[in-house]
């Protein structure tokens, strides 16, 4: 299983599950973030405690610990 | 606004009062501007309207009350500024919303636009910022829009002050105008289920305000608010085993166990058609 954590810079990633619960995975879906949707990683910082991604023509900046409930595959 | 002599006529009775609908930094608040010259504060960043503002103006016969509501990404109530305009929506009396889109990114603003045309309320479209559209080589095809969605849709600018006239005609029509019933349509499951549901209401005659369409859909969807109104009803009894076998369907079909995601794909899948239909994007030159 690779979540939106194990991601490099400028990884191209498509969601296969949200692992977040009830609030967090609603908040998640207004952004757009929801199976099938393709993230480009944009910037990670350092220690990788937060993470900038782009979806679309949005960019997004997340927690570690919300990445981390992004499953993802590579595409 | 216009002198008091105005506001003297005797035409209090022609009050249309509008709700201001949309994502964050859209343009809400300056779209509010530009209408009737109001000075409310704006910035070129999300957030700024926390609480709801009112504005009155006068245009053609009718006395217009705008209220402007903080932006929402989706109808949820995740910060308090969700929950400002949530609560608004569901329980104020208001004539008609605008639903304001950034027409730089539809696909992302139609989501909100998707929940609004669920609610039994008139709604106008106005595409904001289509100056800056036109600057990156994005053209809407608002007619299409509007046929495609069964609402108006108004190309504006808050900052040119474009379509402003156009926009309020297009609300006075609207307010005028017997509501239309959205277009929004699902997948062939979900309509299936939606269809059963609106038999067995229709069966039974039931009493209510929104289309027995719309509240199949929220029933569906868990509204709680949907679901409060008819669990007193005699017909629940009958209705909430026809609910779990619809929410089972869907959920298989959508290979998930969260009804409220599957509608969110629903949902972004509907947009994209729309915006596959309506939206071209010109190469730069």
């Amino acid at each position: 299983m690779k979540t939106l954590l194990d991601c490099h810079k400028a990884c191209l990633v498509r969601v296969v599950k949200l692992n977040a619960k009830d609030d967090l995975k609603q908040r998640l879906i207004s952004f757009g973030i929801m199976k099938e949707t393709i993230i480009e990683v944009l910037e990670l910082a350092p220690a990788k405690s937060t993470i900038e991604i782009k979806i679309g023509k949005m960019r997004i900046a997340l927690r570690a610990q919300e990445a981390e409930l992004i499953e993802v595959e590579k595409i | 606004m216009k002198d008091t002599q105005t506001k003297a006529c005797p035409i209090i009775a022609n009050h249309i009062k509008v709700a201001l609908v949309g994502q964050p930094n859209v343009g809400k608040s300056m779209l509010i501007n530009s209408v009737s010259n109001a000075h409310l504060h704006v910035g070129n960043f999300s957030g700024v309207t926390v609480d709801k503002t009112e504005v009155l103006f006068d245009y053609k016969n009718y006395h217009f009350t705008v209220v402007d509501l903080p932006g929402t990404y989706a109808f949820t109530e995740y910060t308090i500024e969700e929950r400002v305009t949530h609560n608004y929506l569901c329980t104020q009396d208001y004539d008609v919303i605008i639903n304001v889109v950034d027409s730089t990114n539809l696909e992302k603003n139609l989501q909100l636009t998707s929940e609004l045309l669920t609610m039994n309320k008139k709604v106008v479209i106005a595409l904001n910022m289509s100056d800056e559209a036109d600057k990156e080589g994005i053209h809407v095809d608002a007619e299409y829009m509007s046929e495609l969605l069964g609402v108006s849709c108004v190309k504006v600018s808050a900052v040119t002050k474009m379509g402003i006239e156009t926009l309020i005609d297009a609300v006075l029509k609207t307010y005028e105008k017997e509501k239309l019933e959205s277009k929004l349509v699902f997948s062939e499951a979900v309509e299936e289920e939606i269809a059963t549901i609106v038999n067995y209401l229709t069966k039974h005659k039931h009493q209510a305000n929104n289309s027995y369409r719309n509240i199949a859909i929220n029933l569906l969807k868990n509204n709680k608010k949907t679901y409060a109104r008819l669990h007193d009803d005699p017909i629940w009894t009958e209705l909430q085993p026809i609910l779990i076998e619809a929410s089972k369907h869907i959920e298989l079909h959508h290979n998930s166990d969260d009804i409220k995601e599957a509608f969110a794909e629903e949902y972004s899948s509907f947009n994209r058609g729309i915006v596959a239909e309506v939206v071209s994007q010109k190469k730069r030159r």
